[in-house]
């Protein structure tokens, strides 16, 4: 059990516990929620994700503001998201528990939905790469290494060939995200 | 142009790298091309999406809780009506009671309680200041703060040329172990014990043993246990209690 603070502080660090406790206290009544009004469990661990997400990203910009407590601003953040997803998707909403009138929508949702999409195809199948792709676009694209260290850390002969290989594996994901049907 | 080219030259334009008549001609068929148009949007997002970083790996994080959530629940077992469950664990604790009298053999898991203990990376990190690899000196810190999963996650980014190769299938493995995820650990730990050239085939070899005794493949246990019955082996005495143990309940 974890205070609001220890939540607010433990997603900003990231610590894997806080994650582990949202992920299985809201696991269950995301899913209830989304199932029940036209979606997919899948769909359901979406927007599980990008409410953590999207929250993750309002407190760096240090933007979060809990009116209430973290549970009710939580509720209604995954609430208003599965509400954008389905008005993108032009799906009819079928229950009551969804009613227009749902509180204030803080995210501008339908901007970050795309972006949000992007960014868990792109993390899923990154992790169907191989190791040393992983590691090659890790190293350049998240940690800003040169070629000249990768190539170095990665034991490749010099800078064009890291680059060759990295050239390679972008190509690989690349292929991979034109497969996944709404990337 | 096939897919590798257009990719090199979409990541050579987006690295700034063109100059020129060359970065003229690119923009110009950027515009006609439908293909290198698509490919550069797909490249430009996978850059924009990446340059989110923290973002990008508490999704990573996030995925791995979810993965390990889906392992366990097909772990889980069905509940069964209170009644019978009752009298099920009712009647289990009579027949153990009965053997209890009779018979004092420990079970694969009292076993596995009594002789499994934390191996601790503490010696291994300070022999490894040196190193290079921050992949491998973070995965090890993590691994101490007992987060066993972003442990694993890191060890999984270390390649097989890495000369800490079979270092870091040894500590995947005791994180799979601490995981509970008996299995896996064992693949881990086969690794080390193939590969024949390196400090953690014994205890490689020990842990594979617990792991073979939890998931109760007794005599695979015991065919490990026995390979650490030499003069040399530091887990020999414990090796021997153990197989005389299971040989002890086994006989009655």
């Amino acid at each position: 059990m974890y205070s609001d603070k220890e939540i607010l502080k433990g997603l900003k660090t990231g610590d894997n516990s806080v994650l582990e406790y949202l992920y299985s206290k809201y696991r269950d009544p995301i899913i209830d929620f989304v199932v029940k009004n036209s979606g997919s469990e899948e769909e359901a661990i979406d927007v599980l994700q990008d409410s953590v997400i999207n929250i993750y990203r309002k407190i760096l910009k240090e933007d979060l503001v809990l009116y209430k407590d973290f549970n009710s601003y939580f509720s209604t953040a995954y609430r208003n998201n599965w509400r954008a997803v389905l008005k993108i998707k032009n799906q009819r909403i079928f229950t009551d528990e969804f009613p227009e009138d749902l509180i204030f929508e803080e995210f501008d949702y339908y901007n970050e939905y795309e972006f949000n999409r992007h960014q868990s195809y792109t993390t899923k199948q990154l992790k169907e790469l191989g190791v040393d792709c992983q590691q090659v676009i890790e190293q350049y694209y998240l940690q800003n290494k040169t070629m000249n260290e990768i190539a170095y850390l990665m034991n490749y002969g010099n800078a064009q060939i890291a680059k060759n290989k990295r050239y390679r594996c972008v190509e690989y994901l690349k292929e991979l995200l034109k497969n996944h049907i709404n990337f | 142009m096939n897919n590798y080219e257009r990719t090199a030259i979409i990541e050579q334009y987006l690295d700034g790298e063109l100059q020129g008549g060359d970065l003229e001609k690119f923009e110009l068929q950027a515009l006609t091309d439908k293909e290198l148009k698509q490919d550069l949007f797909l490249q430009s997002e996978i850059r924009k999406v990446l340059a989110d970083k923290e973002a990008f790996e508490l999704r990573v994080k996030l995925n791995t809780i979810h993965n390990n959530y889906q392992k366990e629940k097909k772990n889980v077992r069905k509940k069964k009506p209170v009644l019978t469950y009752t009298f099920i664990t009712l009647s289990i604790l009579i027949v153990v009671f009965v053997f209890f009298i009779f018979d004092s053999k420990l079970s694969n898991d009292e076993l596995y309680e009594k002789y499994y203990k934390h191996y601790s990376s503490e010696t291994i990190t300070q022999s490894s200041e040196l190193s290079t690899d921050n992949n491998y000196i973070n995965a090890l810190r993590i691994y101490e703060r007992k987060q066993y999963n972003d442990a694993i996650n890191l060890f999984d980014k270390i390649p097989e040329n890495s000369p800490f190769y079979n270092s870091k299938e040894y500590y995947s493995g005791l994180s799979y172990m601490e995981l509970q995820n008996y299995e896996e650990a064992i693949k881990h730990f086969n690794i080390v014990i193939k590969s024949k050239n390196n400090l953690f085939i014994e205890n490689a070899i020990w842990y594979s043993a617990l792991c073979y005794l939890k998931i109760d493949k007794t005599q695979l246990a015991i065919e490990y246990f026995k390979k650490l019955l030499n003069e040399d082996s530091t887990f020999k005495k414990e090796a021997g209690e153990i197989i005389e143990e299971i040989e002890d309940g086994s006989k009655k």
